[in-house]
């Protein structure tokens, strides 16, 4: 047969860096078998389903690409006041950091993927909420109607909330997301990460005096954090309101149902974090569980009453398609028979530090998380 | 105001879910599922939700898509404990495709397509409280968008009336409908701006808000109201023709592999998957409709636009497009009672923008008709005018929605989930380009005659 495909490369003349570039490209793509294995061997259940891999996907991409974009301008301009032309060109030349970190065992370790996923996994679930109207059409929604509230805190908290939202929301288009919505301890790691990845990738000229660059980058980083408000985030925002809600156990279910009603998730988790004395981080962790059971065995620790809880179930169920309603509606009675105590004792454990429950886990203590 | 759905039936079911009593609709479904009063609910998705409720003590609200006889049925059903018993409320009962989309892609297709001519969006809740509105819209347009979250809408905008005196938000609000063309000011600035919106409605129905756009107008096009706010240039009609070609294609491609993934045709598929082309195949005919209305609003509103002045026979147009619509007519066991093969009826008009009307208007009848009814096409000359008429048995509409029908983004039925509210607003465009009209003659529970005139040809 004819069209024999050969090998376009002429083995004498083949550079050095060509060669290392294709023993690069070979143990990356060994590397990628090993991604298939591991593929091949994942439980269904622990597979991530499109949505949220794309939502995730470019999330993260517009996250790390905001702070990539902030750090090199500024870096750029201050090289170029400094009088460094040729490493504000090779600042300018360097490829994008997000190529780089995606592959990165620095940034998978850095505890930032994590987040994101966990973040975009709950405002999937958000969306997915069924809204329900009230029974009187000109009540307003929970949050328009705290904006109102005698209490300032509790208005602030609200109007912040909104804001927050509101913005979030705008992230249809990518360009409006920046590192600002991420955690302080997340953003602090991924600007470094940036900034090392951008160092990485420029190639300064021989000769050429390489500090003014790390100075500029490490200016540049400085800047950025310094600049970063985490309070503009909307899981600070719904934690600070329900600190200013502060509801009382007679308070609390009719919140609980009402921001999951106007598909405020992140409001219902920081409702639900400040009910069980635990961090959000958590309770989002309870929310997000493939085991559905956690949560409910937690909201029966909260003395919930049974329409709250079944409310909250089927909402819940609804939403996320990992959960099934059908075996919700078998357990609710079992869940209620818990005695409440007992249930909040189920739950003690669990409610350790963050900090000592990855310490745990790390360690291997899995079951302990 | 035009009903979205045929009102709700009420039906109560014993704590071990027999029914015990249901008005007309339930009982029939009921029985044509197997059924009968004093035994389990026959129809399993209303089964199902009956005892989810049961056992959950909770309301239950969902939309549910149940078999009747051989067609399918969407259902918004409300299961609600009443003492040892439940209350069934179900209205909806429209007929539905086995392509059509779920309510939540409805949503967010929507709030797309408002915001491809947007400036900023905007949401409210029920009460019309603004729930969301980003900083970066206020920075831009000169308003202070943490202020206004929480409040009433009307303290963003200042809401004026069109030429004719309406309101089009209030009618919306009235039919949980779309609004487009809401002329207010911005309250902050004074600018002039265009609002549209969209409803968001729960699972049965109820208005729970909108999700809406606004526009700023620039003084440009409000001097021009007469005319296009700018000259129509040859670049936007050659893009329009660039844009259907080069969307054509693609889209077909699309809509049919993905037709071909959601029936497995190659093999076995995760259900999930096949889920997803199911997405993709509704998502592509979606787009491929707009693009066709698109490309047609882009044209008829054209201030060059022109169409041929032939002579062409009205009758014979008609006959022709109610062979194009056999096939949905048989589908919906409708008859077509197109005019005999020696009628004619000579006009002045262009054909392929006359078979275009009338494609729609009889699709419409057929469409709204219920099944084993006729859809007749009459026609008659009336001094100097070619008329043709569409008459249909359908629910009719009430007087008061027969201008808004024709105007952009409306519908005939606000419920329905088809088509981008552009065909009539199109229709009578192109009739009016031609030196004709359309108009419509109906009433609630009457059927509906649709009147499609054109210049008689006295040559002929």
């Amino acid at each position: 047969m004819s069209g024999h495909r050969t090998d376009e490369r002429d083995a004498h003349t083949v550079s050095a860096p060509t060669l290392l570039g294709i023993a690069a490209a070979a143990a990356a793509r060994a590397s990628a078998g090993q991604g298939a294995t591991r593929d091949l061997m994942l439980a269904d259940h622990d597979r991530l389903d499109e949505q949220t891999r794309f939502a995730a996907h470019n999330r993260l991409d517009a996250v790390i690409g905001a702070v990539e974009r902030e750090i090199r301008d500024h870096a750029g301009r201050l090289l170029q006041s400094r009088d460094a032309p040729a490493l504000a060109s090779a600042l300018e030349a360097a490829g994008e950091a997000a190529s780089t970190l995606r592959n990165s065992a620095a940034l998978r370790d850095s505890g930032l993927i994590e987040e994101i996923l966990a973040a975009v996994r709950l405002e999937l679930i958000g969306v997915a909420l069924p809204v329900e109207a009230r029974d009187d059409a000109d009540e307003e929604s929970l949050l328009a109607r705290l904006v109102h509230a005698p209490d300032r805190l509790v208005a602030a908290g609200a109007l912040t909330v909104l804001g927050a939202d509101s913005r979030r929301r705008a992230v249809a288009d990518p360009d409006s997301l920046s590192g600002g919505d991420l955690d302080a301890e997340h953003y602090h790691r991924l600007v470094w990460l940036v900034c090392a990845a951008i160092r990485t990738a420029m190639q300064v000229p021989q000769g050429t005096d390489p500090a003014p660059a790390d100075s500029a980058l490490t200016q540049a980083a400085r800047r950025s954090l310094a600049a970063h408000d985490e309070g503009e985030r909307p899981e600070a925002a719904a934690q600070r309101l329900a600190q200013a809600l502060a509801p009382t156990a007679g308070e609390l279910p009719a919140l609980l149902e009402e921001a999951l009603e106007d598909r405020r998730i992140i409001l219902f988790t920081a409702l639900l974090a400040r009910a069980m004395d635990a961090d959000y981080d958590f309770a989002r962790e309870l929310v997000l569980s493939p085991a559905p059971e956690r949560l409910w065995v937690a909201l029966r620790g909260l003395d919930l009453p049974r329409p709250t809880i079944a409310r909250i179930g089927y909402a819940l169920c609804e939403a996320d398609r990992r959960h099934d309603v059908e075996h919700f509606a078998d357990m609710i009675d079992t869940i209620m028979a818990l005695p409440v105590d007992e249930a909040r004792g189920a739950s003690l454990p669990t409610r350790l530090d963050r900090d000592y429950r990855r310490a745990l886990a790390a360690l291997g203590r899995d079951e302990v998380a | 105001m035009l009903e979205t759905a045929l009102p709700a039936a009420i039906a109560r079911v014993d704590g071990d879910g027999r029914l015990i009593e249901a008005e007309n609709r339930i009982a029939e479904i009921n029985q044509r599922a197997g059924g009968s009063i004093g035994e389990p609910i026959a129809v399993p998705q209303l089964a199902r939700l009956v005892r989810l409720a049961q056992r959950l003590g909770i309301v239950i609200s969902r939309q549910v898509i149940a078999a009747d006889g051989e067609r399918d049925v969407e259902l918004w059903v409300r299961a609600e404990p009443d003492g040892d018993g439940l209350r069934l409320e179900v209205s909806g009962w429209r007929e539905t495709d086995d392509w059509a989309e779920a309510p939540e892609h409805r949503e967010h297709r929507d709030a797309d397509f408002l915001s491809t001519d947007a400036d900023w969006l905007w949401e409210t809740d029920a009460a019309l409280r603004i729930t969301s509105l980003s900083r970066e819209a206020g920075a831009r347009f000169a308003f202070d968008a943490d202020s206004l979250l929480g409040r009433p809408l009307t303290r963003l905008f200042a809401l004026s009336d069109d030429e004719e005196g309406g309101f089009p938000i209030l009618s919306a609000l009235a039919s949980h409908g779309q609004f487009d063309g809401q002329r207010a000011q911005l309250r902050d600035s004074g600018r002039a701006v265009a609002l549209a919106a969209c409803p968001r409605t729960d699972a049965t129905g109820r208005f729970t808000g909108f999700v809406g756009a606004a526009r700023l107008i620039t003084e440009q096009a409000e001097a021009g109201d007469d005319a296009p706010a700018a000259a129509p240039s040859h670049v936007d009609a050659a893009f329009g023709e660039r844009l259907e070609k080069a969307l054509r294609g693609p889209l077909g491609r699309i809509i049919a592999n993905a037709d071909s993934i959601r029936a497995q045709a190659d093999g076995p598929l995760r259900r999930d998957y096949a889920g997803y082309a199911d997405d993709i195949a509704s998502a592509g005919r979606h787009l491929m409709a707009l693009v066709e209305d698109l490309v047609d609003l882009q044209a008829i509103e054209r201030e060059d636009f022109a169409v041929a002045a032939d002579p062409i026979d009205l009758a014979d147009v008609a006959r022709r497009a109610a062979g194009l619509l056999t096939l949905r007519a048989q589908q919906a066991e409708v008859k077509i009672d197109s005019p005999k093969a020696d009628e004619h009826l000579p006009a002045i008009g262009e054909f392929r923008r006359a078979l275009q009307v009338l494609v729609n208007l009889i699709g419409n009848a057929v469409r709204y008709s219920p099944r084993g009814a006729m859809v007749w096409i009459r026609i008659e000359r009336e001094g100097d005018r070619a008329c043709l008429i569409v008459a249909d048995q359908g629910k009719g509409i009430a007087k008061d929605d027969q201008n808004r029908i024709f105007e952009k983004f409306e519908r005939v039925d606000t419920g329905e989930s088809g088509g981008s509210g552009l065909g009539l607003y199109i229709a009578r465009h192109l009739a009016r380009a031609m030196g004709g009209d359309i108009a419509v003659d109906s009433a609630p529970g009457q059927g509906a005659r649709f009147i499609f005139t054109l210049p008689a040809n006295d040559e002929a």
